[in-house]
């Protein structure tokens, strides 16, 4: 049987049958998508592959868009059949069958509703100390107590233990522990749960000698889980919290209304609310103020440099909030830590716990909610847990995604059907667009790449017969074969969770922008420019004219770079250090992202010829827009056009149709199609970017005092951080943070502009140029200076008043500002014009997208 | 980059006594040449260039700044061009708004100037 047939609907209710979006881009363009034009391609392309049909069970939407509830068999393929037991097991989780002790279960299911008291002297004197010790050992909490006992022994202060136990119960916070393997391979959960050994490296789980002296079956490691459901409870005790939480309701009608009343070109994309699938998903799941959504995000870290210490550690993150409280790391909530020392070969079985109970969360009460105390309504309400995205890095995302590498012949991570060519006699499938000259590979010859067609988002109708066919291979062979033309290697984790609950998959997985534009990007350019890039035999560095990062050059650049650092605000973080010395010893994202997007089209203009350094500024111009927070449809319209021109032309230029250059068409650069297409979808990358993950990540390593017990030290800090985040929001004047935070000898003028000090203390006489243009403004003569002014956005402006006479101090006295049209010069205004002009005519070529 | 927006920097902060005591925030800035138009045609506009000597002193309104920017020296092409500076803005990506990173309000007073 060779017909492959999908009869999925469109996911997009207003989607038209047909592809006829195109030619309308007035109409909602940016969630039309020509899905069945898309099947139908992607699916001729799977056949010639050799893909047996696969139909898909299409009871309805929901049902067609998870994976996992089309129930294929048990796999024959070990590690995905493991996959598949844990899947089943979250699938049909309950609260009561979870590993949650009584009290916890109780409260989870009839949460407390009487506020928190902690107003006697002696407990709040012990919960002030106690989380003003939280970043020191418990002897010094212990150092204190016993002096403020000494000096006033009728204080009925709080042993550390005992505070300690007083803010899990009050919190009602507390962990999950799994037994795993001493080498960190798997837990011993699901399908493993009775295992005495790891399957993997048969290291025994419990400590051999206490076995058998004492009979006790002590785990000679744990992982720490902290479930979701007690943290989320603790999120609505206050009225304050409650309120908080309000945001998302509001934004998402804000939005819709907005949308509706707007072109699309003039509507703003400013969070995620705005992508077109949260939209979409709100409105099928009838998504209320009392549900919560959450994202997921797992990082591996390094905790000790040159030290084997691959810890991973997961957090939740609560949508719901405002953008600017919801990445502060008190509102961010620990989800995993596990142990090292190894990477895990099986990180679903970490994974396992918290998904186990965030599926029992969304099955409870038939799926209606969990209940909350709500200090805002001053009633129980009933709480759906949503989850919307699941980010990590490179390396944990084939994790949870459950995807491959990118070298299969369909490569896209956005599963679109853009086909790679491959080198005769390789299998590694590079992602060229354009067809090479010359060419002998049969299979590859198909025509160049449409730049002009809107490349296809992620889709749950593809992605599941893909998936289906992974899982039914019979053999090894086949599987390997399998899992390389789908880039699927097993089922994902979240797709246990309550299908009406789930942003589908792969639509909750996106593009990382921190990765792609800054890693990845950076790296192909760097290496492109220094001529490090492979040099098949038949090919020849000397014309490689674009190679000019060598020797001297390479040298005086790389000092250019690092002599930028005084010029760089400190707001700007951490300034690029010296390529030529540093880059690949851990040169950061942020690092690249000043040196080749900030620093990047006036150091490489001296260097580089010119066409390559303009087509370089294609890429800027696109990559500058869409790391904005907030974004226009017209933007995203621009973005895509520049990125897709850049992509283009970069394989004209370098790669030049050469089947010896194929390998310079990296999957990075075909990933940047989806950059702007995916802002429409999932709202701008940045809140979504692993970037601020990775922030609040790395302050846990940064908490651990104790290096005898790196791992059983970071679950308590992720537990302590958890209670105390809670406690937090349960009792706002515990939160030193809650109070204004203003500086003495400042001033407030409005609009949340601050002044700071320095400032004169009298009145200073102006003189000369200051003093007439000050007088003819005012007719003043002396002023008192102030020196620095804190904008809203965070960032403080100094001046030549503050910065004069201070030593190695990074100028931050440069600002943006807006001018009036009275003091704009004529010729900035024609250039305004002129440039708007120049813009629309280049769009038009893109306007069918959004 | 919005249409009338310019780059200056901020010689120092001032407060104005108005009507009925209201006090207006000013700041006492030198404004920069507009951009050089053949860099920023040439570059597809990402590259902003100006004189580093040709300033204007002026007054503006506080809430008229947007941000805080870096100015970089422009490395020349060849010795006889002008000596300039070029833009580099912070990223939304990194943004400080979202991130909760704020400069330290706190710093240490400096040199001999006090506050009252």
């Amino acid at each position: 049987m060779k017909e492959f047939l999908l009869q999925c609907g469109s996911e997009d209710e207003d989607a038209p049958a047909n592809g006829s979006v195109y030619t309308n881009p007035d109409s909602d363009g940016e969630e039309i998508e020509a899905i069945a034009t898309a099947i139908q391609t992607r699916a001729s392309l799977l056949e010639r592959l050799d893909v047996a049909p696969m139909p898909l069970q299409s009871d309805d939407l929901e049902e067609s868009g998870h994976a996992a509830t089309a129930v294929p068999p048990i796999s024959r393929i070990e590690n995905v059949a493991i996959s598949q037991k844990l899947i089943h097991e979250i699938q049909s989780a309950t609260l009561d069958k979870d590993k949650l002790d009584a009290d916890m279960l109780e409260r989870l299911r009839n949460p407390p509703t009487e506020p928190v008291d902690i107003s006697h002297p002696d407990t709040r004197l012990s919960l002030d100390l106690f989380m003003a010790c939280s970043n020191a050992s418990e002897s010094t909490y212990t150092a204190v107590r016993d002096s403020v006992m000494r000096r006033f022994p009728d204080v009925g202060m709080l042993s550390y233990y005992s505070s300690k136990k007083l803010i899990s119960n009050i919190s009602g916070v507390d962990s999950i522990v799994d037994d795993m393997c001493i080498n960190s391979c798997m837990a011993f959960v699901g399908p493993w749960a009775e295992l005495q050994a790891c399957p993997e490296c048969s290291e025994p789980r419990y400590d051999i000698e206490k076995l058998a002296h004492s009979g006790k079956e002590v785990p000679r490691q744990q992982a720490c889980t902290i479930p979701l459901g007690p943290q989320l409870q603790a999120l609505r005790r206050t009225h304050k919290g409650a309120t908080a939480l309000l945001y998302r309701d509001r934004k998402l009608k804000e939005t819709i209304e907005n949308f509706a009343s707007l072109p699309v070109g003039d509507r703003i994309y400013d969070d995620i609310f705005c992508g077109s699938d949260f939209r979409q998903f709100a409105e099928k799941v009838g998504l209320t103020q009392n549900d919560i959504t959450v994202s997921f995000s797992l990082d591996g870290a390094q905790l000790y440099q040159n030290k084997k210490s691959d810890t991973w550690i997961a957090i939740w993150m609560v949508n719901d909030y405002d953008p600017t409280t919801r990445y502060k790391l008190k509102h961010v909530l620990p989800a995993i830590v596990i142990p090292g020392p190894n990477k895990p070969k099986n990180l679903d079985s970490f994974l396992f716990r918290s998904f186990y109970h965030l599926s029992a969360l969304q099955r409870e009460n038939d799926g209606t909610g969990i209940r909350m105390w709500d200090a805002a309504q001053e009633a129980i309400v009933l709480s759906r847990i949503a989850f919307i995205f699941g980010t990590a890095d490179a390396l944990g995302l084939t994790e949870l995604d459950g995807r491959v590498g990118h070298h299969g012949a369909l490569g896209c991570r956005m599963g679109c059907d853009m086909k790679g060519r491959h080198k005769p006699r390789s299998g590694h499938y590079c992602a060229a667009h354009l067809c090479p000259n010359d060419y002998s590979v049969e299979d590859c010859k198909h025509p160049d790449y449409d730049f002009q067609k809107k490349p296809t988002g992620p889709s749950p109708e593809i992605y599941t017969a893909n998936l289906t066919k992974v899982v039914t291979s019979l053999d090894q062979g086949d599987y390997e074969y399998n899992r390389k033309i789908t880039g699927i290697g097993k089922p994902s984790i979240l797709s246990g969770l309550h299908p009406g609950l789930l942003l589908s998959i792969p639509k909750c997985f996106t593009v990382d922008l921190m990765h792609l534009l800054f890693l990845n990007l950076g790296d192909l350019l760097i290496s492109l420019w220094r001529g490090q890039l492979r040099c098949d035999p038949t090919d020849s560095k000397e014309n490689w004219d674009w190679a000019v990062l060598k020797d001297d050059v390479w040298t005086t650049h790389g000092r250019l770079v690092a002599e930028a650092t005084p010029y760089f605000p400190s707001s700007f973080h951490r300034p690029p250090r010296n390529p030529a010395e540093k880059i690949s010893s851990g040169y950061k994202a942020t690092e690249f992202n000043l040196y080749i997007f900030g620093l990047g089209p006036a150091f490489f203009r001296t260097v580089l010829p010119k066409k390559y350094w303009k087509n370089f500024c294609k890429l800027v111009h696109g990559v500058r827009i869409i790391i904005q927070r907030s974004i226009t449809g017209h933007q995203i319209r621009e973005a895509h056009s520049y990125l897709t021109q850049f992509v283009e032309e970069f394989e004209h230029i370098y790669y030049q149709r050469r089947v010896d250059r194929l390998h310079f068409c990296r999957p990075s650069l075909h990933t940047l199609l989806h950059t702007a297409p995916e802002c429409s979808r999932t709202g701008p990358g940045t809140y979504v970017s692993q970037f601020r993950m990775e922030r609040a990540i790395g302050d846990f390593g940064r908490d651990i005092r104790q290096p005898s017990n790196i791992f059983g030290n970071l679950c308590q800090i992720a537990l302590r951080r958890a209670q105390i985040n809670a406690l937090k929001t349960m009792c706002p004047e515990l939160d030193p943070d809650s109070r204004s935070t203003l500086p003495k000898h400042s001033y407030e003028c409005g609009s949340n502009f601050v002044l700071l000090q320095p400032r004169d203390r009298y009145r200073t006489k102006l003189t000369g140029e200051t003093l007439n243009i000050i007088d003819d403004k005012f007719d003043i003569s002396r002023v008192r200076r102030w020196g620095r002014l804190r904008l809203p956005n965070g960032q403080v402006a100094r001046s030549l008043f503050s910065e004069s006479g201070r030593a190695n101090t990074r100028v931050s006295r440069n600002v943006k500002a807006s001018f009036c049209l009275s003091v704009c010069p004529i010729s900035s205004l024609t250039f305004c014009i002129r440039s708007n002009w120049a813009m629309e005519i280049d769009l038009q070529k893109f306007s069918f997208i959004f | 980059m919005g249409n009338g927006n310019r780059f200056a920097e901020v010689q120092f902060y001032f407060l104005i006594e108005g009507h009925n005591e209201n006090l207006s925030a000013h700041a006492l800035v030198s404004v920069y040449d507009p951009p050089d138009q053949d860099l920023l045609e040439d570059s597809y506009h990402v590259l902003h260039a100006f004189s580093r000597h040709n300033s204007i002193l002026q007054v503006i309104d506080i809430p008229s700044i947007i941000s805080v920017v870096s100015l970089q020296p422009l490395p020349k092409v060849t010795n006889g061009e002008e000596d300039r500076l070029f833009v580099v803005e912070k990223s939304g990506m990194d943004d400080t708004e979202l991130t909760g990173y704020v400069d330290r309000l706190d710093e240490v007073r400096e040199g001999n100037r006090s506050e009252s």
